[in-house]
């Protein structure tokens, strides 16, 4: 029991965000860009398209810019943060007892039904952030913390089209 | 329910914002390093010869911008044919900004040696703008090439031979079919009024973006 | 004096060594946060949980902030920091799809590695979900490509776009985030709890 009240215990939000806040200014301050993750989700598809018929990613106009033939598309800065979010967020969630093999969702739909729309909406948040180049780190919060109108533009967007479409998917969650 | 913490907070941050208003704006205009600008002066890339700016010029090359950066009574006077007259000390007007935003226009700078182009030059790469390019020898070395060409000595190489045919036909093609240069016709070459610049379609260029999120 | 890379105070070739470590930091803060729970992120969209409004609010304003007042003190260079560059419909419909994915999936690509790190499997299927749809965009780009370069501005900060200074944008936007917070935090002791 006491175990499972542990699990929930998560640092005050906006301890969370001022730390968040520094973390972002170091990274500017060291790296002259911001954070970001669907970049590295980019990278590997690349590198995927790229090892199994790399004429064919040649081909493709999109893919193709990110493929050349001094760099494997893996080597890429975005590529090595999100392998530290991975090792950061297993050492914060082994601390607080969040392991565990999981599908959560809420006890009205399956737990099938929730990796359906799981699949479906990452799809669609892959298809939204190659648009705007970029998702909520890189476009939205670092774009918008360095004062680009693009990042307001998409943060903006994103929670706005969230707002719009909540009422229709509130059967997943509550 | 808002406990005394997050109040002072809240005033920290609040008022750090509001000491930003106070600060002075700071330029953050771009601008080249002086030891960028020193080593881009030192190579001949932002020249353009007589010769290649003809074949530009009569390929009709719908990137090419002629500037012409001397006053505008030399300008009315004599210059070269499509040219906008844009005078050295207005370099940095806004009306004239919309010449320079565009990364896929060729723009060419001249006057009459490449000193006054040269200065103009200085004064939009400090600025950043790398597509300006400089008539090498100006509209002196222009006229000396292109309209009082002469016959190389019959022992010359055969590429002097091809050459003064290629000024000659710039000299056709520019003056009109007599092929012979006469002062008082200069009236036909002169660009009287300043010309917009022709309409073309801004393709906008692929940038490798690999940084940020996406 | 920064940024640090760029200026090349410190050699490229460490820049792979500060993602690692950079990346530690996110995912530590965002795990931390709460942000590997689907059901607490979504929170946000219903009403009962404004955890990632603060988190992403507060991280904002302080890097902003903190932005603005390094490079007032010439120890940063805002003009050599990176952002995106605004293409005006892009970004609107990209944002859009991105905010009905957001809906339909409980996370966005980081929470969504985060929670993967944690064991959520319905997370797995998330970032399973991205990658074909990063594929889909990748095969199907001259679908996009007209709506995809459409209303360019280049690298303009919203600034210039406002047309009003720096320092007044940055006031006004803290104020905003603030009355967010006050306002989100009366509005969640009016909705029913849910229990995740």
């Amino acid at each position: 029991m006491e175990n499972t009240d542990r699990s929930k215990q998560y640092i005050n939000p906006y301890l969370g965000g001022v730390l968040l806040g520094l973390l972002l200014l170091a990274t500017f301050f060291v790296m002259g860009r911001g954070l970001g993750a669907s970049g590295a989700i980019k990278s590997s598809v690349a590198a995927t398209v790229n090892r199994i018929d790399p004429e064919h990613a040649q081909e493709r106009e999109y893919i193709g810019q990110f493929i050349t033939d001094d760099q494997h598309p893996l080597n890429n800065w975005l590529v090595y943060e999100v392998l530290g979010v991975i090792i950061g967020a297993f050492i914060s969630g082994s601390l607080a007892g969040r392991l565990n093999w999981k599908v959560e969702h809420s006890p009205k739909i399956s737990a099938r039904t929730r990796i359906l729309f799981a699949v479906g909406g990452g799809f669609l948040f892959g298809i939204g952030s190659q648009l705007a180049r970029g998702c909520t780190s890189g476009a939205a919060l670092s774009g918008s913390a360095a004062l680009g109108t693009a990042g307001f533009l998409t943060m903006l967007s994103i929670f706005g089209g969230a707002y719009l479409f909540a009422y229709f998917f509130r059967k997943l969650w509550i | 329910m808002p406990s005394r913490n997050y109040i002072i907070s809240a005033a920290i941050i609040l008022l750090l914002a509001a000491g930003l208003i106070f600060l002075p704006e700071k330029n953050n205009k771009k601008e080249l390093a002086p030891e960028e600008l020193l080593q881009e002066l030192q190579n001949d890339k932002r020249f353009v010869s007589v010769d290649q700016l003809a074949v530009l010029m009569i390929e009709e090359d719908p990137t090419l911008v002629l500037v012409d950066v001397r006053d505008p009574g030399s300008f009315v006077e004599y210059s070269l044919p499509g040219a906008i007259n844009i005078p050295v000390e207005n370099m940095l007007e806004e009306d004239y900004q919309q010449y320079f935003d565009r990364a896929e226009l060729q723009i060419v700078f001249y006057s009459n040696s490449h000193i006054l182009a040269e200065q103009a030059w200085m004064i939009k790469k400090r600025q950043e703008v790398n597509n300006i390019r400089i008539l090498k020898g100006g509209l002196n070395q222009w006229t000396k090439d292109i309209l009082l060409a002469e016959a190389p000595p019959e022992t010359a190489p055969k590429e002097a031979f091809d050459r003064y045919n290629f000024l000659m036909g710039a000299r056709k093609y520019f003056v009109g079919a007599s092929g012979a240069f006469d002062p008082a016709a200069q009236g036909d070459i002169v660009e009287t009024a300043p010309k917009k610049v022709p309409k073309i379609p801004v393709k906008v260029k692929k940038e490798k973006e690999l940084e940020g999120c996406f | 004096m920064g940024p640090l890379i760029p200026q090349g105070v410190i050699d490229g070739g460490w820049s792979f060594v500060i993602a690692l470590l950079v990346g530690v930091c996110f995912g530590l803060i965002l795990e931390a946060s709460g942000f590997s729970s689907s059901r607490k992120i979504v929170g946000l969209f219903y009403g009962y949980d404004f955890t990632v409004l603060r988190v992403f609010f507060t991280a904002t304003i302080t890097a902003m902030v903190g932005l603005l007042y390094f490079n007032y003190l010439g120890w940063i260079d805002l003009s050599m920091i990176y952002f995106p560059p605004t293409y005006v419909l892009a970004a609107i419909i990209g944002g859009l799809i991105m905010g009905l994915g957001f809906i339909m999936g409980g996370f966005c690509p980081g929470t969504g590695i985060c929670a993967v790190a944690i064991g959520k499997l319905d997370a797995l299927a998330y970032v399973f979900g991205l990658y074909l749809g990063i594929f889909f965009f990748s095969e199907t780009f001259s679908w996009f490509e007209g709506l995809y370069t459409k209303y360019a501005l280049g690298q303009v900060r919203i600034t210039e776009t406002l047309g009003i200074s720096t320092g007044l944008f940055a006031f006004g936007f803290v104020a905003i985030a603030l009355v967010a917070f006050v306002v989100t935090a009366w509005i969640q002791r009016r909705v029913k709890p849910v229990v995740y």
